[in-house]
């Protein structure tokens, strides 16, 4: 356990501490063991850099897609868990697009948007993203909604309770653990993906943080501290986001439950 | 409204469950349906409701096939599932809003009989086993349906309140006039309320009866282990020749149940003496369990008297049972 933390502390420790190296240590790519610590990384990152922008993009396209998979996973794991037979079987049959070579994909896609607007090309990533986000998602909440007894899942039958009401009674109660966990994955898959955008966007005001690290590429070395306070400041930012966004997500689906009253 | 079951046969996996199935219950009837663990009980009860389809055979309601006739089907499942968002007193009022006629008990009377009133305002979460037990039967009785199912009702409910609920429950069938069919393990559940029994032995209904015939009269060896207070004594070829039954033992064995031998402290004449091995008190009887010959039986005494070192026995020759390769011959 010790040495899975280390692990998955090891890089984070490395990025923050790179972060804030001197200007001197910008392209050094080894540890450094020097204590001095400086801003100089972030002030450019943020002045001489279109940064935000770069974060702005990567958060709209994380969020809107994210959303949008969770949504769709929600509403096809409820159809899913009330419907009977082979259609249960879909839950597994969807991970099998991962199978799938994103080139397969991603060329027909290009032709397909070539001549578009830019605008167009970035909106359509939400779509795209749903490719892989979707498979996940559907996994995810599947996996919470099976959580429902299965007498509860009779009763409703028995019941003949309308589909708002299976949703409302049944599903939401048991499943809704895993509504913020599908949107967190899906978002952090979202904040992560290069390809796609990489290949479908051309603008420079259309760049995720993911795709415009390369920017920060000197010919052929890289500004290791200048790239490491970009990955801090997005972790940063993302955590604040996740923290503050879940809290209000969570609360509003409490809220509509009527199990809480705003305060 | 009558129901008839007819060749229902159905496989689960690879284990055949209910093996043609075949029976009518008529209107107005309390049906127990018994058997030992695995039977096909629940299956039976899944398929009558529609949540699981016969691979053969039909469900006919009324001369209909039940699948048009869910609405007419209140059924308690054995897990008890209730609404987890609501509380109590929502629960059952979404069975009020469904109910199929007005002829049935009101959401007061069960409230009372069964004890709910404290409970209205909590959630199923904040139930024991069995609060949540009782108000999954009040919201299957609150629905009013002709044909009630009920898998196990009375299985986590103290002995008391079990009686007082088994019998008001029975009242209220008769008032209803509705159909009533019970799953149970137990006996005293299945002899005290039913107007029948249907006994399930590994899927085959082996015998569909009044709950006396199937006590005094049991179809298989395996129906007259598993069903009664008393147990059935197969009598061994020693005892019969003791009590003088070689003639009828030549076609089977002799059996009967325990508490039709007469028991005496004393000698007396026509009984055969046999030595006390142990004795387990039952409440307001005892059993006792003798020997004869090396061969082993049980018999039943009042629990009052003092367990003796030894008993005289005779049985009564009018209640006994012949059986051959565990099937009932005559009797």
């Amino acid at each position: 356990m010790l040495g899975l933390l280390i692990l998955q502390c090891a890089p984070l420790f490395w990025t923050f501490r790179t972060s804030f190296r001197s200007e001197s240590g910008l392209f050094i790519d080894a540890p450094e063991r020097s204590s001095s610590l400086s801003l100089s990384n972030f002030i450019v990152l943020f002045t001489k850099t279109d940064y935000l922008r770069w974060l702005g993009n990567s958060f709209t396209l994380a969020i809107s897609s994210a959303l949008l998979a969770t949504i769709c996973a929600v509403l096809i794991t409820f159809f899913l868990i009330f419907s009977q037979g082979s259609w249960q079987r879909l839950r597994d049959l969807v991970m099998i697009s991962y199978l799938l070579p994103a080139m397969f994909v991603v060329f027909p896609l290009q032709n397909l948007l070539t001549g578009t607007s830019e605008r167009i090309r970035f909106w359509s990533l939400v779509l795209v993203y749903q490719m892989f986000l979707l498979p996940i998602a559907v996994w995810v909440t599947a996996a919470y909604a099976s959580r429902i007894p299965r007498g509860n899942i009779v009763l409703a039958q028995l019941d003949s309770l309308d589909s708002s009401q299976r949703f409302r009674l049944v599903y939401l109660p048991y499943a809704r653990g895993g509504f913020s966990v599908t949107f967190v994955i899906s978002f952090l898959i979202g904040m992560q993906e290069y390809l796609y955008n990489f290949v479908l966007t051309h603008d420079e005001g259309s760049k995720t943080v993911t795709t415009a690290l390369a920017s920060l590429q000197a010919g052929d070395v890289y500004k290791w501290a200048q790239i490491s306070a970009a990955g801090s400041a997005t972790i940063l930012c993302c955590l604040l986001l996740l923290v503050i966004g879940g809290r209000a997500v969570t609360m509003a689906v409490l809220v509509s439950l009527g199990e809480k009253e705003w305060n | 409204m009558e129901l008839r079951l007819s060749n229902l046969t159905k496989q689960l996996g690879k284990r055949r469950v209910l093996r043609g199935v075949d029976l009518l219950v008529p209107a107005a009837a309390w049906m127990s349906v018994v058997g030992i663990s695995g039977a096909g009980k629940t299956t039976l009860l899944n398929i009558i409701a529609a949540v699981l389809e016969p691979d053969e055979g039909a469900v006919i309601i009324d001369g209909s096939p039940s699948g048009t006739g869910r609405h007419t089907i209140a059924y308690l499942l054995q897990d008890f599932p209730l609404y987890p968002s609501l509380i109590v007193r929502a629960n059952l009022r979404l069975a009020v809003d469904r109910q199929f006629s007005s002829r049935g008990p009101t959401t007061e009377e069960l409230v009372e009989l069964l004890e709910l009133g404290p409970l209205l305002t909590r959630l199923p979460t904040e139930l024991s086993g069995g609060e949540r037990q009782r108000v999954a039967l009040a919201r299957t009785l609150l629905l009013h349906r002709p044909i009630v199912l009920l898998d196990e009702p009375f299985s986590n409910l103290d002995a008391a309140l079990r009686r007082k609920i088994r019998r008001r429950l029975r009242e209220t069938q008769r008032a209803a006039k509705n159909i009533t069919i019970l799953v149970t393990h137990d006996q005293e559940d299945a002899i005290s309320t039913s107007d029948l029994v249907a006994f399930l032995d590994d899927g085959v209904l082996v015998q569909h009866d009044s709950p006396e015939r199937v006590f005094r009269r049991p179809r298989t060896d395996r129906v007259a282990g598993n069903f009664g207070d008393v147990e059935m004594v197969m009598l061994a070829p020693a005892l019969s020749g003791a009590f003088c039954l070689e003639g009828s033992s030549r076609n089977g064995t002799p059996a009967l149940r325990e508490s039709d031998f007469t028991v005496s402290l004393k000698e007396e004449e026509g009984h055969i003496v046999v030595q006390v091995i142990a004795a387990e008190f039952l409440g307001s009887r005892r059993r006792v369990f003798v020997e004869f010959e090396s061969e082993r039986f049980s018999v039943v005494i009042d629990s009052y008297e003092q367990i003796p070192k030894q008993l005289w026995v005779k049985l009564r020759k009018e209640r006994l049972q012949l059986y051959k390769d565990g099937v009932l011959v005559s009797g």
